[in-house]
């Protein structure tokens, strides 16, 4: 898509999306609800300390040339604008990544790994260095998973549970749920927080607790937004490390450093036929690669590569996490 | 990744139906239908058919993709025609194209002996001044879209010499000045609205039929002994093998190519508006002073700080470039885009206004 002309008066350039063309040879093309974007928009121009003054704070932003529409859904908006009528909000919750504990899937490589049968994960850890921790491992229910931490992510703010609620809870953001998307070709469903458990830690900076225990998560919508993805809804428990009163330092457990608001963690469930130990599904060929030498060892690994994004439900933080589905060829 | 916020369009107030039309000015000049592409009555962009019913005229080399099509030709008669007879070329196509146009434009009638209503020059449905030689010029949608605007179609036809370097060396411009889009000095029959052309001494030459797209020109253009034409065109066609012919012994004598060829090289212009109409729906996105303030977009926070802002109390600030509209099921089914993005903050409200066309 090209840009719009902005050299004379603001315009607009509509354009039905696939879905809204289809919905129309369906009959059944009905608006109800508007919403607004800033996709082009990168924030960072917002140059607070400009010297010519306030009025030149936002002037890179203003000039930011904006793209034609798309007609893919997913293009447009991904974030969106926010309906939070409170004014005085200075911080919003981030989503981080948690691999403190070994319970806690870690990055390898820049891309997170789900083994999709036992030979694999057996194989990846004797002849490729991977820790338990740096995969899941699809044929079973258990940890490693993938911990998302949700907080303000700023040393601005004590890590207390006044300013949690002073700052998350009264403000109305915090994230008590998730959305999280998902290929629908690669993954069969999620498993998300089952009930029980806390993340906590005592006040004398012992009893630190991870919840762990994960269950099936049902009720799988098609994504609104994204081609191919479903989209499920997850819990999350409430996040409750705090500085402790004897200097135990909460870093080894928490990866927001200001006040948190929840954390939330899954497993992927990969479809059967991606997990066949004999027979390589052709989705790998069509999606992915095979038999790669990935690690110069020699073992050969069919795998595909793809994007699972998680989105608060009050706030809209979103993160998006890659992730690798490998399998032992040979 | 869903979208977190969206308002709720009030079908009563928020949502209205209008429809515009759209005019746009189609000029062709007579160089495009006859000696661009060829010379004289040959050309790359004429394309002629085995059936030899008509002839197709485009405004580029038919062969090429470039080319659109810009309107068909033929030339046709009633039985009751003093130029109808068995010994014509092609007579009995003559008669069934003449047919057909008048049956799909002007329908049936209980008042005559075929029941067929033929063409007249005038808007009276009283048979009285039928028009029972003709040709049809008829245009492609790509060109007409809806219809032809009442009020602007013109033709400038050659009634000069053949001989001559051209025929234009004496004109007749038909107009349907008469036409009015109040409905004046136009008649609705089955092929819809028409209006009688008249050449400039206010005498019927042909008519036009708006939604149709079809214009049908008399053969008294160049037969009349009357106004415009003089004593008739004595060469209206030069015949490759019989040489210069009278319209009625070119329109008995010739194929209907060959009478085609000679009104397409006496064409010198044709022009008109066309019509095309917009059924729009404008949804007013009205946008409150104290939402959609904040953003999602990653970039708006670092270290969870609000990027656009110093302190609390200072007001917070978005930047709109995109306008969804969704289903209740929360599909994305249009979008907008504003051409630069638009500050918002808690002292602004706005209605951003976006129309869908059908």
């Amino acid at each position: 898509m090209a840009f719009l002309d902005n050299s004379g008066d603001i315009i607009l350039d509509a354009v039905l999306t696939d879905t809204g063309r289809k919905r129309m040879a369906d009959g059944n093309f009905k608006i109800t609800n508007f919403g607004l974007g800033d996709d082009d928009i990168n924030y960072s121009q917002y140059n607070k300390n400009h010297p010519s003054g306030s009025a030149y704070y936002d002037l890179e932003i203003l000039q930011t040339p904006v793209l034609q529409a798309f007609t893919q859904t997913n293009a447009n908006i991904n974030y969106g604008l926010l309906n939070i009528t409170n004014t005085s909000i200075l911080y919003m919750p981030s989503l981080v990544i948690n691999s403190k504990q070994t319970e806690q899937q870690t990055i390898k490589s820049g891309i997170y790994y789900i083994g999709v049968n036992a030979s694999t994960v057996s194989r990846l850890k004797t002849n490729n260095s991977f820790t338990d921790q740096q995969m899941q491992d699809a044929s079973t229910n258990t940890t490693p998973a993938l911990y998302v931490e949700g907080g303000i992510n700023s040393s601005d703010l004590a890590k207390t549970l006044s300013n949690q609620q002073g700052y998350i809870g009264s403000a109305g953001l915090s994230n008590t749920s998730y959305t999280l998307d998902i290929d629908s070709r690669i993954f069969t469903s999620v498993m998300a927080p089952a009930n029980g458990g806390a993340f906590s830690i005592n006040s004398d900076g012992s009893n630190f607790q991870l919840p762990v225990a994960l269950r099936d998560m049902a009720g799988a919508s098609v994504s609104s937004n994204l081609q191919n993805y479903s989209t499920y809804r997850i819990g999350s428990k409430a996040n409750a490390v705090y500085q402790t009163d004897s200097g135990t330092a909460v870093t080894n457990y928490s990866v927001i450093t200001g006040p948190g608001d929840t954390i939330t963690y899954f497993k992927l469930n990969v479809i059967d036929n991606l997990k066949s130990t004999v027979t390589r599904d052709n989705l790998y060929d069509k999606l992915g690669s095979v038999n790669q030498d990935l690690f110069s060892t020699g073992d050969l690994f069919d795998y595909i590569d793809t994007m699972v994004y998680l989105t608060g439900t009050a706030t809209g933080a979103s993160i998006g996490i890659p992730v690798r589905i490998i399998r032992y060829a040979s | 990744m869903p979208v977190v916020n969206t308002e709720v369009l009030d079908t009563t107030s928020d949502v209205a139906t209008t429809t515009t039309l759209l005019h746009e000015t189609i000029p062709i000049t007579g160089s495009i239908l006859s000696g661009t592409y060829g010379t004289l009555t040959a050309g790359d962009n004429i394309k002629n058919y085995t059936h030899g019913m008509f002839q197709s005229v485009y405004d580029y080399p038919y062969l090429s993709s470039s080319a659109n099509h810009i309107f068909d030709l033929t030339v046709g008669f009633d039985e009751t025609s003093g130029l109808s007879g068995s010994a014509n070329v092609q007579n009995a196509k003559k008669l069934n194209l003449y047919n057909q146009f008048a049956q799909v434009l002007m329908g049936y009638t209980s008042s005559n002996a075929d029941g067929l209503k033929k063409f007249e020059s005038d808007l009276n449905l009283d048979g009285v001044g039928s028009i029972n030689d003709c040709f049809f010029v008829s245009f492609s949608r790509l060109l007409t879209k809806d219809q032809i605007k009442r009020n602007s179609f013109s033709i400038t036809i050659g009634t000069g010499s053949w001989a001559s370097p051209t025929p234009f060396a004496k004109n007749m411009v038909l107009t349907d000045a008469s036409a009015s889009l109040s409905d004046q000095g136009v008649k609705n029959v089955n092929g819809g609205d028409y209006a009688v052309l008249y050449d400039a001494h206010n005498d019927a030459r042909g008519l036009v039929f708006y939604q149709a797209g079809i214009a049908v020109i008399s053969g008294s253009v160049f037969s009349s002994a009357s106004l415009g034409a003089g004593a008739g065109v004595s060469d209206f066609y030069k015949h490759p093998t019989w040489g210069n012919q009278t319209w009625r012994q070119a329109i008995t004598g010739a194929a209907i190519s060959g009478s085609c060829d000679a009104l397409r090289h006496r064409i010198q212009n044709i022009s008109f508006n066309n019509t095309t109409e917009i059924n729009s729906k404008i949804y007013f996105c009205r946008v409150p002073h104290n939402k959609f303030n904040y953003s999602a977009n990653p970039t708006y926070v670092s270290g969870s700080k609000i990027r656009v802002k110093n302190v609390a109390s200072d007001n917070p600030v978005s930047y709109i470039t995109t306008v969804g509209l969704y289903s209740s099921a929360g599909e994305l089914l249009a979008v907008a885009k504003l051409s630069e993005p638009l500050r918002k903050d808690p002292t602004n409200d706005m209605t951003i206004r976006v129309r869908l066309d059908y």
